[in-house]
């Protein structure tokens, strides 16, 4: 590998409103980040009783962040910190110095990722929904986010562009490769209905409580985000395809996770239905009683070792994971729930760990051992 | 005693691998020919493993300690003691030992000049190594010191005696004129700081006894360095652990003549076997392995290879009259491709490791044929080693695991027992030919063998295919389970 690769991630949180949600929309550039790519699945905990969007949101970003196992001690009466008052050590400590932007749609999801050592910002003003209009324009956010990760020079046009003012005033737009970002997170919730009773930090005064969304509004509102995600992509494409260098350094990671509704309203029976493992073993005359028998603890039931107990078994995060050469290729070829649940390569690993992969593969994690 | 049914492991070091864009976007495992891997996985259950946790790249050390049941977040304490226990030296638990060289620092100065006293020390090393050997520390009369030569101008070095750490520096500045560095605690503890006033002790014993000796004086006469220095550094200590016959209720041997990975297995309590001609590169004898961790698995009705006793010169009979019950075999040739970025090369390497594999299941089919115990073979990996990426990285390996029968019926035991036995030598770089060719062919599955499906829904053997599989994703702490279970030891 000629330089370190750097990553841009794309989580549509909660943009999944149910299993079928993918194949009502038509994503080609997303598809084919799949079909090219390795897929898998992110396992998340067991939603509390009454979780609102918001709350869901904030608790499953921390888990995909591995921000549980980095709060920083502190509270100097030695009780327990408040939910919104906790800290956290820095990405910059815990991997090797690396620099990452957030952009979110979401206030409060922006406010826990500064506390996460990123630099966040809004990426779109408006607080009550999110419809075509109202996110940054697709193809200059693109241009711009290669310009972060050092990948790209910002054109005028893009260089305007309200999202990134604060950013481009900065070294991090400057498109000088020494002083590039490691790391882009985009993040992207349909429903930014946020909820005053819950998960958001203390601090916050500038976003007031909105009403919930309507189902249709929020169907649209998913549909918004998928469709403006794939035109983030295919915008991308076509910049790959006019600098092979882009290609040959660019770690694309698309999360997609579900709605708060969709894993509370079935999760359940879903778990039930989801616990014996559907693969069949034949018999044979020659194998040991033990071996045809033998179910492992998964790799997603465990944390450093300990057994995992509140592992939902149902509506895990769907991962696709696309680079030149640095990835797997699965036998997915669009994206579809259902043809990741049963045919993905990576399977499903802990959300806990999947900040650590990205790490590693940008030159910000070590190798653990000899 | 060794159980009637027996487990042999093939340990293939960095076989994971990544879409090549050199090989049309698949992995060298799917772009190889494995009529005997894909037979294995066809009839067997297969899965992708984690060799200690996802988004971990693991180190060959703390890979193995995991696989075979060690949680190497416990357990790991540096390389230096595998290294030196492969080479040969014999350590207890809490032992230290360095990797070592001669070397020649300016007295008046204390900067090192050069590294190497001389690269060709075949004839004085071991000289000077027996008068180091057993090295009195005035300050320290506790502690012991056992030094021996290794190759070139390199030697092991051994400090045996109560409450040492391996959490210390060492003295080797890393470069030529710079200054001999003084031994430090690199983690803060009292054991940390008392081990580095021992092993600075045993640097000044060192260096008074090379200043005085005649060799020395010889070489400085003759114009010539004087080898008056031993410079430590890679300190490691041996991990205290059950050993693995008593945590698993095996009885273990391994082929591995990697340093680093016979050395795990000593600390384990694991018999290394003698295979002529296996060298841990591009060199090794693979049918030399099969044939030594076959006949280990057939004993007593074949007879035992020797074994390598650390401290003890040449190899020794096995004191396993009955035979052992797990063979671990280890390969070490696939992760050097991944590391010289040779994806040709690491194509045609796990060609051989399936001929190989061909072979050990001949072996053994011949003696479970004879009444002799029943056979599981297992195929895996310790980590990926993308050719891309040059070294090791996180992506799960595949693991298959299937009985011998099985294996046979797919297969068909007409191909089983006519395979070539004859060793061969393994393919070179020079001659391998980067691979492009077409997307796994019918032709390739159908010389797998057309015998009854068993197992589970996997037909063939690479990183994609293993995701099928009825174990899943899993994490290696689980390995030695599925061994115990195919054993039939289940406690």
């Amino acid at each position: 590998m000629a330089a370190t690769p750097r990553c841009l991630i794309l989580f549509g949180d909660g943009c999944l409103l149910n299993e079928t949600t993918l194949e009502s929309i038509d994503c080609p550039a997303l598809d084919q980040t799949a079909r090219e790519g390795c897929t898998g699945q992110l396992a998340l905990r067991k939603l509390p009783d009454g979780v609102t969007e918001a709350q869901r949101s904030l608790l499953e970003l921390e888990q995909i962040l591995d921000l549980e196992s980095n709060k920083e001690s502190g509270g100097s009466s030695g009780q327990a910190q408040s939910r919104e008052g906790r800290t956290f050590v820095s990405l910059n400590e815990r991997f090797m110095g690396m620099s990452a932007s957030f952009f979110s749609s979401s206030q409060s999801v922006k406010a826990l990722a500064s506390k996460a050592g990123f630099d966040s910002q809004l990426l779109t003003e408006n607080q009550g929904g999110l419809d075509a209009g109202m996110l940054p324009d697709a193809a200059s956010f693109a241009e711009q986010s290669l310009t972060l990760l050092g990948l790209a020079t910002a054109s005028e046009r893009s260089a305007g562009s309200n999202v990134f003012n604060e950013l481009t005033g900065s070294e991090r737009g400057s498109g000088d490769p020494a002083k590039s970002q490691d790391l882009v997170f985009v993040h992207l919730r349909p429903d930014v209905s946020e909820d005053s009773n819950g998960a958001q930090p203390s601090n916050r005064t500038d976003d007031a409580p909105s009403p919930s969304k309507s189902d249709q509004d929020l169907v649209e509102s998913a549909k918004a985000s998928l469709v403006w995600l794939d035109a983030l992509v295919a915008a991308i494409r076509k910049l790959e395809s006019r600098d092979s260098r882009i290609a040959a350094r660019l770690y694309l990671v698309l999360v997609l996770s579900y709605h708060a509704t969709a894993v509370t309203e079935s999760g359940t029976s879903r778990e039930s239905e989801a616990e014996p493992k559907s693969d069949k073993v034949l018999e044979s005359a020659g194998a040991p009683e033990g071996l045809l028998a033998f179910k492992p603890v998964q790799s997603y039931q465990q944390k450093e070792g300990q057994e995992l107990t509140n592992i939902r078994e149902s509506h895990h995060a769907l991962v696709v994971y696309n680079s030149h050469g640095l990835t797997r290729r699965d036998a997915v070829q669009s994206l579809q729930a259902s043809e990741i649940t049963t045919k993905s390569g990576n399977l499903t690993i802990l959300a806990d760990r999947f900040f650590h992969e990205v790490a590693f593969k940008v030159g910000r994690a070590p190798k653990y051992g000899a | 005693m060794p159980s009637a049914h027996r487990v042999a492991l093939v340990l293939v070091d960095g076989i994971g691998d990544l879409a090549l864009p050199s090989l049309g976007f698949r992995t060298p495992l799917e772009a190889a020919r494995l009529p005997n891997l894909d037979a294995l996985a066809a009839a067997g259950v297969n899965g992708l493993m984690d060799p200690v946790e996802p988004g971990l790249a693991c180190g060959s050390d703390t890979a193995h300690l995991s696989l075979l049941g060690y949680n190497p977040r416990v357990y790991y304490r540096g390389r230096g003691a595998f290294e030196s226990m492969g080479a040969g030296l014999p350590m207890a638990p809490g032992d230290i030992a360095f990797k070592s060289n001669f070397a020649t620092v300016d007295e008046e100065s204390g900067i090192v000049t050069s590294r190497r006293a001389d690269r060709h020390f075949e004839a004085l090393g071991p000289v000077l190594c027996a008068a180091l050997d057993g090295c009195r520390l005035h300050a320290f009369p506790d502690y012991q010191v056992n030094v021996r030569y290794a190759t070139e101008h390199r030697c092991g070095v051994v400090v045996r005696g109560p409450g040492l750490s391996g959490n210390i520096s060492g003295t080797d500045p890393l470069k030529d004129n710079l200054p001999l560095r003084t031994v430090e605690g690199l983690d803060g503890t009292p054991e940390a700081e008392h081990t580095a006033r021992v092993v600075n002790a045993v640097s000044d014993a060192f260096r008074a006894i090379l200043r005085g000796h005649p060799i020395n004086a010889q070489r400085v006469a003759e114009g010539k360095n004087p080898a008056n220095v031993v410079l430590l550094r890679g300190c490691g200590i041996r991990i205290q652990v059950p050993s693995l016959a008593a945590q698993a209720g095996v009885v273990p041997c391994m082929v591995a003549p990697t340093k680093i990975i016979a050395g795990l297995g000593l600390s384990l309590g694991m018999d290394i076997l003698e295979a002529p001609g296996a060298t841990g590169d591009y060199r090794t004898q693979l049918t030399s392995k099969a044939a030594a961790i076959a006949a280990a698995l057939a004993a007593p009705a074949a007879p035992l290879p020797r074994v390598q006793v650390p401290g003890v010169e040449g190899s020794q009979p096995s004191g396993q009259a009955a035979g052992y019950d797990f063979g671990f075999l280890h390969i070490k040739a696939v992760d050097d491709a991944g590391h010289d970025r040779a994806g040709g090369l690491k194509v045609a390497l796990l060609e051989a490791v399936d001929a190989m594999v061909g072979q050990l299941a001949a072996r053994l089919w011949a003696a479970q044929a004879a009444g002799g115990p029943r056979y599981t073979l297992l195929v895996t990996g310790d980590h990926s080693t993308p050719v891309d990426y040059g070294d090791h990285s996180h992506e799960p390996v595949p693991l298959t695991a299937c009985a011998l029968a099985d294996f046979v019926a797919r297969r068909g035991e007409a191909r089983v027992v006519s395979v070539d036995m004859a060793p061969f030598p393994l393919p070179r770089a020079a001659t391998v030919e980067q691979t492009t060719s077409a997307p796994a062919s019918v032709e390739q599955e159908a010389d797998v063998g057309d015998g009854p499906p068993s197992g589970d829904a996997v037909r063939t053997f690479s990183e994609v295919a293993a995701a099928r599989g009825s174990l899943g994703r899993f994490p290696g702490s689980c390995l030695m389970t599925l061994v115990k279970q195919c054993i039939g030891e289940t406690n």
